[in-house]
């Protein structure tokens, strides 16, 4: 094995592309993307949405790491001024000027513009798709064919980094989840290996589902087997699951594994399917597929949701769930907001 | 702000020594309040603290300045809470949210104010008559008796200054 791609190897692995997340955190915001992005609020706003006008948004936004920030903070706005009741917000915000405390700000006005800056608590992860080699945006699903034969399929809001040395095979797992068929190694035996936040998983002659969360990764073996290995779990304890098997892991600990459940990959037939799943989670899933944003008011937050439901199909899916689970859908901001709330 | 060194800290502290009982008098003149006085003290001094202030030639007037800029802010925090108190106790009971909630609601609208408190009034209540009540631009346009275009250039307006000016939003 050459120096370089050791390097190679340990840089990718170890940084986890958290180099270049750190290079963004240091830019300061830009003016030019917050002004676009105030461009794109008004026309939501306005209704009339066009399928055209929603390509031209999404293309905006993934047109730099710039514009995906700006659009993060239009979206915290537009989601903070969205939970205000309208019948106590409105005469709150809208009293009438005080003329003398009007002349008194006007006079002072500058100092009220010294709280702290915090761009820095902005989430970051749209903005990572870029340093990926392959990627999926909201609501596409990829198939792509590697050098050796392996096929990967992405789901939505997904992003890789393929690296293939002389001594390994690494798949890293920037976000998202990828469902993986390992082919026949050529060049000899490269170990294939798939990288997430949390760990390593090692292939053993496989076809496999790998989901990063949050704050944790999911692994499904349909096929063969798979070796977790947590960046902090020791060789010894690491394990290996077989097929028909699931186990989640985060840096420290390994999960006791699970029967594999359909749940996990029914996203390649196009569904999701829920098992008593509470409201908030199954939005959640939905956000990822949809450019969407739900608020959930009063009792729904309690609901629980059962069934299988089209997930690449907006309308369809919340018609369902309006009708089964007696749900109430208010619709704002050209379909890119929904109050969902009990009859 | 975490990255402040001792002596910055230190600073701050002889700061508070010293002016404590000057700047606690000028503003009990002003809001006719012990109690309140000493809040907004604490909050003058806790703003030097977070604004990383190193030498200061000129305290007194420097310290007034920021205790006039908490002063204006206070006054306009008890206007909007008399107002969203008032605009409760009209709400039919069964409406009324919890008592965390109300909290919650309070927190937000006071971030919103300071937020669009800069903002000429029509352009204000054109953003929160779109924003809140859910107007589309044409009704707004003619609630003003002004063109389309204003309507928009006025959201436009509003957008942009929520999206630039710092507040923390999460």
């Amino acid at each position: 094995m050459s120096a370089l791609s050791y390097y190679v190897d340990w840089f990718i692995g170890r940084n986890d592309g958290m180099w270049f997340v750190k290079q963004l955190e240091n830019k300061t915001p830009d003016l030019e993307a917050l002004d676009q992005a105030s461009d794109w609020l008004v026309k939501f706003n306005e209704g009339n949405f066009s399928d055209q006008d929603r390509r031209a948004f999404e293309h905006w936004r993934q047109a730099s790491p710039a514009n995906a920030q700006a659009w993060l903070k239009a979206e915290a706005l537009i989601n903070k001024l969205g939970h205000l009741p309208p019948a106590l917000a409105m005469p709150a915000l809208s009293r009438p000027e005080d003329t003398s405390r009007r002349a008194f700000i006007n006079k002072f006005a500058l100092l009220l513009l010294m709280a702290p800056i915090s761009w820095g608590s902005w989430r970051l992860l749209d903005s990572q798709g870029w340093i990926a080699d392959h990627k999926t945006s909201r609501g596409e699903q990829r198939k792509i064919q590697l050098a050796d034969g392996t096929q990967l399929q992405l789901n939505t809001d997904t992003a890789i980094k393929v690296s293939f040395s002389s001594s390994m095979r690494l798949i890293h797992l920037v976000k998202g989840e990828v469902l993986i068929d390992t082919g026949q190694d050529l060049d000899g035996n490269r170990p294939f290996k798939v990288a997430t936040a949390q760990g390593r998983l090692q292939a053993l002659g496989t076809r496999f589902h790998v989901r990063q969360f949050e704050d944790h990764s999911q692994l499904s073996v349909l096929e063969g087997a798979v070796r977790i290995e947590p960046h902090q779990v020791p060789s010894t304890h690491q394990i290996v699951i077989s097929a028909d098997e699931q186990a989640e892991f985060s840096e420290q600990h390994i999960e006791t594994p699970a029967p594999l459940t359909a749940a996990n990959t029914a996203w390649t037939q196009g569904m999701l399917l829920a098992d008593n799943m509470p409201l908030e989670e199954f939005t959640r899933e939905l956000s990822r597929y949809h450019q969407v944003w739900f608020d959930i008011s009063g009792k729904a937050a309690g609901l629980r949701i059962s069934g299988s439901y089209p997930i690449t199909q907006l309308e369809q899916t919340l018609n369902m769930l309006t009708n089964i689970y007696h749900i109430k859908q208010h619709k704002r901001l050209a379909g890119y907001w929904y109050n969902l709330a009990t009859q | 702000m975490s990255g402040q060194s001792i002596s910055e800290q230190h600073n701050v502290g002889l700061l508070y020594s010293d002016h404590h009982n000057w700047l606690y008098h000028w503003l009990r003149k002003r809001l006719s309040c012990d109690f309140q006085a000493e809040d907004l003290v604490q909050d003058t001094f806790t703003r030097l603290l977070g604004s990383r202030s190193q030498n200061i030639k000129e305290p007194k007037a420097y310290l007034t300045t920021v205790a006039k800029g908490i002063l204006v802010n206070w006054y306009q925090r008890q206007a909007l809470e008399h107002a969203y108190l008032e605009a409760l106790a009209q709400l039919p009971k069964q409406q009324v949210p919890s008592e965390e909630q109300r909290y919650l609601i309070l927190e937000t609208l006071q971030e919103i104010d300071t937020l669009l408190d800069s903002l000429q009034p029509e352009v204000k209540q054109a953003f929160l008559l779109s924003q809140l009540e859910g107007w589309k631009y044409q009704r707004i346009a003619d609630h003003f008796n002004v063109s389309l275009i204003t309507v928009k250039r006025y959201m436009k307006k509003a957008f942009l200054h929520c999206l630039t000016v710092d507040l923390a939003f999460e």
